[in-house]
């Protein structure tokens, strides 16, 4: 059974249409991320599943159990916040062990599970600082240890890691799935970074404009994206639009791509996604291995980043970017004309 | 506090710390320091040193105060009548403040706030004589009470002690919104849904997160209020007739009616003392609440 379940929820704020007939379903012990632009509705959405807020229609449930009538202070979740809302006036023990006051947990019990929750977010010892005393990455561990140590029915974490640098923010990547992964805990997580919900989650729901867009497991999503926005939000992505012909999407002048599979019968026209490391840059007039799309463009720059190579190309339609992995093979320089080539299965048809 | 590191700037220079401190200390010890030593040198006096009065140092001044019951007394009420416009302005100034704070935003806020800030823009005279049209025999108040309410009578609040207090907690109840305003502003939405997620129910919120996040505005307020409280006499005298005589009434009298400077100024410092004794005694209980 889902850990959470969210069915046609939808929230206004004024004018605004937060949510628009949301469902979801998170499983049990799963890591699941939120990912959206800001205002796509995803840490309202989170804030529902916390109670903070009520929905217009639709339904919560958080272990089988409907919740929409019960406050947060009642619900049970661990909350972290984007700020970490360490609660100033309080030494880090006092802080982590608020909920296990709240709920009248008698002392030596409560010494002995923020000690634990502490040595989790190997902060034991610092029990008796307070927050401003600590730094960035301490003050998220320790606002972490307050919410997993109440026991919480479910985790959720708004943008935890975007307050941190660039360094510090993968290492807590890291912890974070590895504290995750010891507590067992149903967590979900809002972010607006791509590369942290593929890297973190185990599976992903993209929000935009208060509706999901696609829901999956992030490979899944990552090579068969179900709409454009999909495709260039998760990663980057070529697309490609035309006329629908025989099953082909003709690009005109004769020049055709062939989809991994088939486009929409009903549909006039189509639009395919191709990710850009999933195509190769090659001579001029190179004879395409049966059965792969082509098309010829001319090399505009090329960005040397180390371990790979981006191309930016034009063609006829428009412009191309391509990854390539910098094998110590000859380079195309700027001004040359290319043939593009790629496999058929990468050529994935996606919604406008 | 943590406390604020200086700007980007770099450490400013000694001339220019005299530079941007010098006119407010130099003012303050002119306006303040110098007729302030003058008044302690009076309190010592025998008599007023103007023209061919003989004047002379003694202790009688303060001795009076000690073996009088009558200051005595009246300095009691006078803390007393402090500690209850401080608690009645904390009682409606906090939760007002909350308010405006936590739950109000934008224009609303705007507009609600002017109508706190607004008693400043009149004359504290205008303030309290408004208040006798209100509060005396036949007034505002007593014709709106029985034209409801018709066997209620004369409500008899004119030269009362309630109504001091109800002129002193309208006129100073303003610093308390502010003082209070300000700390609360600072306190993150985040913090209190955070505590809401842990399971705090709103006493246990007030109790452990926003009375001592909040301490500092509301001890900042309470001293703000309380001294000049003590000390006032405008309101006393307006608004409490024969039931106006309190420590600052009565040393108003000695500089302007008795003529015997003196006396005042040995009971101005008095009081003065016995405010800073007060606040040693309280600074502990302070400094725990700041936490």
């Amino acid at each position: 059974m889902a850990a959470v379940s969210v069915s046609g929820v939808s929230k206004r704020f004024g004018p605004v249409q937060a949510l628009d007939g949301v469902s979801l379903d998170f499983a049990n012990g799963g890591f699941f991320a939120l990912l959206g632009p800001s205002g796509c509705g995803k840490t309202t959405l989170l804030r529902l599943i916390a109670g903070f807020d009520a929905p217009d229609a639709g339904q919560i449930g958080i272990g089988g159990e409907r919740v929409d009538g019960t406050p947060v202070e009642r619900r049970n979740v661990g909350m972290m916040f984007q700020s970490y809302a360490l609660f100033p006036n309080m030494t880090v023990a006092d802080n982590v062990g608020f909920g296990l006051r709240v709920r009248s947990v008698p002392w030596p019990e409560r010494r002995r599970r923020v000690g634990e929750a502490l040595d989790l977010v190997h902060l034991s010892g610092l029990g008796d600082r307070r927050p401003h005393q600590l730094s960035g990455g301490q003050r998220q561990r320790v606002a972490l240890a307050r919410a997993i140590v109440i026991a919480p029915r479910v985790l959720l974490l708004d943008e935890p890691l975007s307050a941190l640098d660039k360094a510090l923010r993968v290492s807590m990547q890291v912890e974070l799935r590895r504290i995750q992964r010891e507590v067992g805990i149903t967590t979900i997580f809002v972010t607006h970074d791509q590369e942290e919900a593929l890297s973190l989650s185990d599976r992903i729901g993209i929000l935009r404009d208060g509706r999901l867009v696609q829901e999956g497991p992030p490979r899944a999503l990552y090579e068969r994206p179900a709409t454009a926005f999909a495709a260039t939000f998760l990663g980057e992505a070529n697309l490609f639009a035309g006329p629908v012909d025989g099953g082909r999407i003709s690009l005109g002048d004769g020049a055709a791509l062939c989809p991994s599979g088939p486009p929409d019968p009903g549909a006039a026209t189509a639009t395919v996604a191709v990710r850009p490391e999933k195509m190769r840059v090659t001579a001029a007039a190179t004879v395409p291995e049966t059965g792969w799309n082509w098309l010829d463009a001319v090399v505009e720059q090329h960005i040397f980043t180390g371990s790979s190579l981006t191309y930016l190309l034009a063609w006829r339609g428009g412009s191309l970017k391509v990854f390539e992995q910098t094998l110590g093979e000859a380079v195309a320089v700027p001004g040359e004309a290319v043939r593009v080539v790629w496999r058929p299965e990468h050529t994935v048809p996606v919604m406008p | 506090m943590a406390a604020q590191s200086a700007g980007g700037g770099g450490r400013p220079t000694v001339r220019t710390l005299a530079t941007l401190l010098g006119p407010a200390y130099v003012w303050l010890l002119l306006t303040i320091f110098l007729p302030l030593s003058a008044m302690l040198y009076f309190s010592f006096l025998s008599d007023v040193p103007v023209g061919a009065r003989e004047a002379e140092l003694t202790l009688e001044n303060y001795a009076a105060f000690f073996e009088r019951d009558f200051y005595r007394s009246l300095m009691l009420r006078s803390f007393q009548l402090g500690a209850v416009v401080t608690g009645l302005c904390l009682l409606i100034g906090f939760p007002c403040a909350y308010i405006l704070a936590k739950s109000i935003k934008g224009r609303a806020r705007e507009a609600l706030f002017l109508l706190v800030i607004l008693p400043f823009w009149t004359n504290a005279l205008v303030r309290v004589f408004s208040w006798t049209m209100v509060l005396r025999g036949n007034g505002v108040l007593e014709r709106a009470v029985n034209a409801v309410f018709p066997e209620v009578g004369p409500l008899g609040l004119m030269f009362t002690y309630p109504a001091i207090v109800v002129g002193l907690v309208h006129s100073y109840l303003p610093y308390m919104i502010l003082t209070c305003y300000v700390s609360l502003q600072a306190i993150d939405d985040d913090v209190i849904d955070a505590a809401r997620a842990l399971g705090a129910g709103w006493g246990t919120i007030l109790r452990r997160l926003v009375l001592p996040l909040a301490a500092p505005g509301m001890i900042a307020g309470a001293v703000l209020i309380f001294v000049p409280v003590i000390g006032s006499f405008m309101e006393p005298r307006i608004l409490g007739g024969t039931q106006g005589t309190f420590i600052g009434t009565v040393i108003e009298d000695q500089f302007t009616a008795v003529f015997n400077w003196p006396l005042g100024a040995a009971l101005s410092f008095l009081m003065l003392g016995f405010v800073l004794a007060l606040f040693a005694l309280a600074a502990p209980a302070f400094r725990r609440l700041d936490g």
